[in-house]
């Protein structure tokens, strides 16, 4: 986790990664965004890079394992454990069922609806991203 | 956890405590403050508590159990576990060897630092505070 480090995108909608991507650069923020559109190519991106990821964002519908079950397998990696990478859902749907999901069976750092439009979208990644900036960050590699 | 449940404060530096809930009073915020100075209290208190928290302000530095150590009580405990209240270290003090533990031994939310002046202290609090209203949060009980 680095603030300047890049941010993870796991997300099958191409429009709404794009959409992420104008709303963080208009943030004014210059991490490099990293996309991945299913879980086992973000799972396996995470466990070769030396790259120091700052936040995980992840859809939770998508298509093979979904953005739970691969929360799950990071969990249970003992390497990315370690990393202590902050994983927020960003999705699209919100059902209570995935929430308490994330929240009981997992351990989150947020769990965020997509905004509607550009305006709240904007609102809840700066909020996010603020969030994180200005939290202490581990330094393990 | 409850967007309209109490704020949990775990400091024991009377001052300190008493800025925290001038903020909170400040920034329009009514949730109910509860205030313990020792982790031991707090412990106690989590696990008879009915009422459902929002957040948890811990400091580090604590009389008797540090802050660390009743965060690791609290993931040990099944019944805390699975009232998945949003954990937060608002610590004078950051040492790299605390932050690092906390983040890779333990879950956290988040681990920040006080600010060195009001305006400063005040910013922060309201990112945090944003940050979980802003958060979907688990259906419990």
């Amino acid at each position: 986790m680095s603030k300047f480090g890049p941010l993870l995108v796991i997300e099958d909608d191409a429009d709404d990664k794009k959409i992420f991507e104008e709303v963080i650069r208009d943030l004014g923020y210059n991490n490099k965004v990293v996309w991945y559109d299913n879980t086992d190519d973000a799972l396996s991106y995470l466990q070769t890079t030396s790259e120091s990821i700052f936040v995980i964002f992840s859809d939770i519908n998508l298509p093979g394992n979904n953005g739970l079950d691969m929360k799950k397998q990071i969990d249970s990696d003992p390497l990315l454990r370690k990393k202590s990478i902050p994983f927020v859902f960003f999705s699209t749907s919100a059902h209570q069922e995935d929430i308490d999901e994330a929240f009981l069976k997992m351990t989150v750092q947020g769990f965020f609806r997509k905004g509607r439009n550009i305006k709240s979208m904007k609102e809840d990644l700066s909020l996010i991203l603020e969030y994180w900036k200005a939290c202490r960050h581990p330094n393990i590699q | 956890m409850s967007k309209s449940g109490p704020i949990l404060i775990i400091e024991d530096d009377r001052e300190d405590k008493e800025i925290l809930e001038d903020i909170i009073t400040e920034l329009g915020v009514k949730n109910k403050l509860v205030w313990l100075e020792n982790t031991t209290e707090a412990f106690n208190f989590l696990s008879t508590a009915s009422e459902s928290m929002f957040i948890i302000f811990c400091d580090i530095n604590l009389p008797g159990k540090n802050g660390l150590e009743l965060k690791m009580s609290i993931d040990a405990s099944p019944t805390l576990r699975k009232k998945s209240i949003p954990f937060i270290f608002y610590s004078t003090s950051a040492h790299q060897e605390d932050v690092n533990m906390a983040y890779s031994k333990m879950t956290i939310q988040g681990f920040f630092q006080k600010g060195s002046n009001y305006e400063d202290m005040k910013k922060l609090i309201k990112l945090i505070l944003d940050y979980w209203s802003a958060c979907k949060h688990p259906n419990l009980l």
